[in-house]
């Protein structure tokens, strides 16, 4: 008998290496340990072995059987492993074919431009302010210090519904409606984009574009106040290392008024051919609000004092974006648009 | 404006080179848009001496040249008629750029010359008086060979062309550049000129006599008179610096009113005495349809505005713009009268626009003369002719100064100058910077000085006037860089939140913003199908417009989006969604602004984008109301109903809808009509919408309040129902809705289905359905009671049936 079991152990261990498969092992088992299995019925036959002999037969196929056990566990860890794997490396796909489409849409480019250059102010401080694009004769002209017979109220430079009543050419208005509302409480601190237009239709203007204009009147408020402001504003739209410049101008709504220049990004301020070699690129114009338009407004001159300034958004993204073409922005050709 | 900088020299003492004069007045605010030498290049082309002609071996028409450059002794071919032994000729050299083209060496019939003998046209020195249309330039006088062109010619100079801000009209005269320049340059003296006259007996008065009857436009009037005219061209010191002004040297009396014009800033004119019916001059209005020839020739027709000089009988000039050709100077002119005058700079503006005519006079006196200036440049002029030996002057000045100018004087704080300019200057250093500029200054109180305005700074009127001019000598470079100080308030309302918030939600769909014009063409309205009797006729004409296709004001954004989508399909980009965010215009009266709304317009065709994977779907209409559902989640406008709409013929009737809050109609959406289509060429289905988001944000509920989670298991019940076609599927929800009262927690149509096993005249709808509590999970039993409730109400009200 005490051969038999060792048969049995033998051969269930030869049978075991040479599984190949889960069911393989699962008959195994049954063949082996099972009711009907052939360690099973060894211990039935226990009954025709000597008396003294059975405690250590007893023990012997218990040894076989755990030993049986343990080897078809370990066998079946390592089949289930490697099934796993097999699965795994069947389900591979090509990673290299490209993703179900997710359908962009693409801002127009003055639109994120526009929202930069609000995005730099509002943390600058400043409020978004809106005006009407239709505007009266008075906001676009008269409450700027712009009187009647300026060479800026040619018929030919604006559009025009009435005597009263054109089409904004700039959106300086908005500094006086916005004042006109506040006065007299300070400070006013506002950045009003928006659509402008003049009579003007060429390779380098169209008829309508886009402004924004900047604000600011308080107890104190400097010159040098509007150079950092626009300092500030330079480094965070073109770049940490630029310089601007600042050059006396004149605006009838402004004085002292000046052009701001920035140092050209292209070249770093050498001279290139995009700052027609003068290493400064111009990109708005500004100035200390004038007397006369805080009166305007109802401010008292004497105690407050304001800097404003404007810029050309199509200026400022055609710089931004390497743009040399206006009418792109206006074509709307999708093929441009894809590109923001 | 263009001053050579010989001449700037003439009046102020400045070392500094050209280029570099140029960038300082620019920062000074007399901005400088070129430096340029009188004639490119010339400092490249050499003077060489001809010291030998032959005839060429070869052919008729050329000769040999030996030519002496200084440095070399080269053989030159050249056609031209007037070579002479001797003579100094300009001689280009290889690679040397003519207007022509570059000159290189080269053959000639077998003969090398290695360069060539240019003439002034060559040169384009032509235009500045050097040249001889007969052969090539030759020099006078003994001029070392190897001498460069500019040098020999007195043209080594160059021109300073200014771009002009409006306010400083005093700079349209060379003088007051000149005092610019000393004022930038620490030290400097002006030397300007002096003037001093020798009149004879015969007195002015006994000439001519002046009338000024329309004193509002005309606040001074002087002139003076010189006889024994002998006109011949000016010198050439003059022609040079006229031309180099931009203007054309006529002779000697006209390029002396010219010349001192650019030099004072003063406009003058010269008139024949003879000519001037009765000697009588009357500064009046031009009479109705009074007719004049101007000095070019042509007729002008005057209106009752406009300011005329005249004779006893006629006009004989346009005041501040344009003489007349019938006292023009002519050779016949033997006495001549000088006007120096002050018209009024709006009415000479209008004039000069009105006749389509701006000169360098009408360009001055526009912007304001020195009205303390109108002698100094007479007695200039007369002077000038008085040198150059072109006439007599005669005995004093007719003056009629009618409104004669107050000296200003402005006090300046010094506290308000670094108030403004955010400086720490003393009083002396403002003192001092005004002195640079010849403003005399006087210390008044302990911090302000009273500044006396020399007459020609037109442009200073009040204290920030001054303080301008400190901040701008002083330099706008040298102003601190600081930042402004002070608490925000946050009271203002704007909508450009709401904008932006739209732009973004739209492009997360997928869409493309972009950017049309504000104003359309009428006829669009035609081209869209919009009815005659539609609000959206009702535009805002604009007087001037640019053409008829930019003529009013839209009120829609279609017509922008349909062109832009039709650019786009006609250059074969034919799946678009586009969109635009702006303002539409609605009248609000004649004389009034008018109401702007701010719009959302959407356009779509083709399909979305396709994959390997996925067929792209259709840009549909359901496409498009998808959108706007989720755009009006985005902006929490809830309980929104679409309405089947067939009343707009730029639609699809059957394929449109109204979108209503309520009873407020927010704007539509649908196929547009094919007929609409077929007028842009575009063969393919199209769908868009457009709301009016200012009636949109109204509806929208900004306060949030979150809800619970619910603690407690939905079950879900899915329900179809077989309903008859005309039954809308919104009416079904709500049936669904009511029927479920507050158990219910959502319908979600997931199905729907025509054809096989569907009656005529039904469709088959089917719903999932979320029943829930927030109290305790719900029985079986309770749910069955809700469901079958629902069913119920669906077959009484809708004629639904179970499927
Ligand atoms: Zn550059």
């Amino acid at each position: 008998m005490e051969k038999e079991i060792k048969k049995i152990k033998e051969s269930a261990l030869a049978d075991l290496k040479s599984a190949g498969s889960r069911d393989e092992l699962q008959g195994l088992r049954v063949k082996y340990l099972g009711k009907k299995g052939q360690l099973t019925k060894v211990l039935r036959g226990m009954g025709s072995v000597p008396p003294e002999e059975r405690p250590r037969l007893g023990e012997l196929a218990n040894q076989v059987r755990q030993l049986i056990e343990e080897e078809l566990d370990k066998r079946l860890a390592v089949l289930s492993a490697a099934e796993k794997e097999r699965k795994l490396a069947e389900e591979a796909i090509d990673v290299t074919l490209p993703g179900r489409p997710v359908q962009i849409g693409h801002k127009h480019p003055l639109s994120i431009i526009m929202a930069e250059i609000k995005d730099i102010f509002t943390a600058m401080g400043f409020k978004v302010a809106e005006g009407p694009e239709v505007e009266y004769d008075y906001y676009n002209f008269e409450a700027l210090n712009i009187p009647k017979g300026h060479p800026a109220r040619d018929m030919q430079d604006s559009f025009y519904f009435s005597e009263e009543v054109l089409l904004r050419t700039h959106t300086s208005p908005v500094q006086i409606r916005v004042m006109e509302k506040r006065v007299p409480h300070l400070p006013v601190r506002i950045i009003a984009p928006g659509k402008v237009y003049r009579r003007d239709d060429d390779a380098t203007h169209s008829p309508m574009f886009h402004q924004v204009e900047g604000l600011l009147v308080d107890r104190e408020c400097t010159l040098g106040d509007l150079k950092g402001v626009l300092l500030n504003f330079a480094r965070q739209m073109f770049g940490q290392e630029r310089e601007i410049r600042l050059r006396p101008s004149f605006f009838p709504f402004t004085e002292p008024s000046a052009e701001v220049d920035i140092s050209c990004m292209n070249c770093s301020g050498k001279g290139c051919r995009v700052c027609s070699n003068t290493g400064w690129l111009e990109i708005l114009g500004c100035g200390m609000v004038h007397p006369k338009v805080l009166a305007n407004a109802g401010y008292d001159p004497e105690r407050v004092v304001g800097f404003a300034f404007g810029m050309g958004v199509e200026r400022i993204a055609m710089l931004k974006y390497g743009i040399n073409d206006l009418r792109l922005f206006f074509e709307n050709d999708v093929r441009f648009l894809h590109q923001f | 404006m263009r001053v050579a900088y010989s001449w700037l020299q003439e009046y102020v003492e400045c070392e500094l080179p050209p280029e570099e004069l140029a960038e300082e007045l620019t920062m000074v605010g007399l901005e400088v848009e070129g430096v340029f030498p009188p004639v490119e290049n010339l400092d490249q082309i050499i003077v060489g001496k001809i010291l030998d002609v032959k005839p060429h071996p070869n052919a008729d028409q050329l000769s040999l040249c030996s030519v002496d450059t200084g440095s070399a002794i080269i053989q030159l071919v050249s056609g031209a008629p007037n070579l002479k032994v001797g003579a100094c000729a300009a001689v280009a050299l290889p690679g040397v750029m003519l207007p022509g083209g570059k000159v290189e060496a080269r053959e000639f019939r077998g003969e090398l010359s290695e360069g060539m003998l240019c003439s002034g046209s060559e040169l384009g020195t032509d235009e500045w008086g050097f040249g001889d249309d007969k052969g090539i330039l030759l020099l006078s006088g003994d001029i070392p060979p190897g001498t460069s062109l500019d040098k020999a010619l007195n043209l080594d100079d160059r021109i300073l062309e200014f771009e002009l801000t409006p306010n400083r009209g005093d700079c349209q005269a060379v003088i007051n550049i000149a005092r610019e320049v000393k004022g930038i340059i620490p030290g400097s003296k002006l030397h300007l000129p002096q003037v001093a006259l020798e009149e004879c007996e015969e007195k002015t008065e006994d000439l001519i006599r002046v009338a000024i009857l329309d004193p509002d436009l005309c606040r001074r009037y002087a002139c003076r008179v010189v006889r024994n005219i002998k006109l011949g061209p000016s010198p050439a010191w003059m022609q040079y610096r006229l031309l180099s002004a931009g203007m054309r040297p006529i002779n000697n009396i006209v390029d002396v009113t010219n010349y001192v014009m650019l030099e004072y800033g003063q406009p003058l004119h010269a008139f024949d005495c003879d000519m001037l019916k009765g000697r009588q001059i009357n500064v009046r209005r031009a009479k109705a349809g009074e007719k004049m020839v101007s000095l070019d020739g042509t007729e002008r027709e005057l209106d009752v505005d406009m300011l005329v000089i005249a004779d006893q009988d006629e006009a004989v000039a346009i005041a501040g713009v344009m003489g007349g050709l019938a006292s023009e100077v002519t050779e016949k002119t033997r006495t001549v009268v000088l006007e120096s005058a002050l018209f009024d700079p709006y009415s000479v503006r209008r004039t000069a626009m009105r006749l389509g005519m701006r000169t360098e006079a009408s360009a001055r006196f526009e912007k304001g003369v020195n009205p303390e200036g109108v002698i100094p440049a007479l007695n200039r002029a007369a002077q000038l002719i008085q040198q150059l030996g072109a006439g007599e002057v005669t005995a004093g000045v007719i003056d009629n100064y009618i409104r004669p100018e107050p000296q200003r004087s402005i006090r300046l704080r010094t506290s308000r100058v670094n108030k403004v300019l955010g400086t720490e200057l003393s009083r002396a250093e403002v003192q001092e910077i005004l002195s640079r500029l010849d403003f005399p200054c006087e210390l008044c109180g302990q911090d302000s000085i009273l500044v006396t305005v020399p007459p020609y700074r037109v442009d200073i009127y009040e204290e920030v006037d001054l303080i301008e001019e400190v901040a701008r000598l002083y330099g706008y470079d040298q102003i601190p860089v600081t930042y402004p100080a002070g608490s925000l308030v946050q009271d203002q309302k704007y909508t450009d939140s709401i904008k932006e918030l739209v732009t973004d939600t739209v492009c997360s769909f997928g869409l493309d913003e972009v950017l049309t014009y504000s104003f359309i063409g009428e006829s669009v309205f035609d081209k869209l199908r919009i009815p005659k009797d539609s609000p959206l006729r009702n535009v805002l004409r604009i007087k001037n417009p640019l053409g008829e296709e930019q003529g009013v004001m839209r009120t829609t954004l279609l017509p922008g989006l349909m062109d832009v989508l039709t650019y786009n399909y006609h250059r074969k980009m034919t799946d678009l969604g586009l969109f635009e965010v702006g303002n539409v215009f609605i009248p609000s009266g004649e004389g009034k602004i008018p109401d702007e709304r701010l719009h959302l317009g959407v356009i779509a065709c083709g399909k979305l984008d396709t994959g390997w994977q996925v067929k792209g779907m259709e840009r549909d209409f359901y496409y498009i109301k998808g959108i706007v559902e989720g755009i009006l989640e985005i902006l929490r406008v809830e309980n929104v109903q679409f309405q089947s709409y067939a009343g707009s013929p730029a639609l699809h009737p059957g394929r449109s809808a109204q979108i209503f809050y309520e009873e407020e109609l927010l704007g539509y959406l649908g196929e547009l009509h094919p007929d609409l289509l077929a007028n842009y060429e575009v063969n393919t289905r199209v769908v868009y919408c457009e709301l009016d988001l200012d009636k949109v944000i109204q509806f929208s509920s900004r306060d949030l309040i979150a809800q619970p989670i619910p603690r407690y298991p939905g079950v879900v019940r899915d329900l179809a129902v077989l309903v008859p076609l005309s039954v809308p599927a919104a009416r079904v929800q709500e049936l669904i809705y009511r029927g479920g009262g507050s158990l219910l927690k959502e319908a979600r149509l997931f199905d729907v289905y025509y054809g096989d096993q569907v009656p005529e005249g039904y469709r088959s709808l089917a719903y999932s359905l979320l029943y829930q509590s927030p109290e305790r999970t719900l029985t079986d039993e309770e749910v069955a009671a809700v469901h079958s409730g629902i069913l119920q109400l669906l077959e009484r009200e809708a004629g639904a049936r179970l499927r």
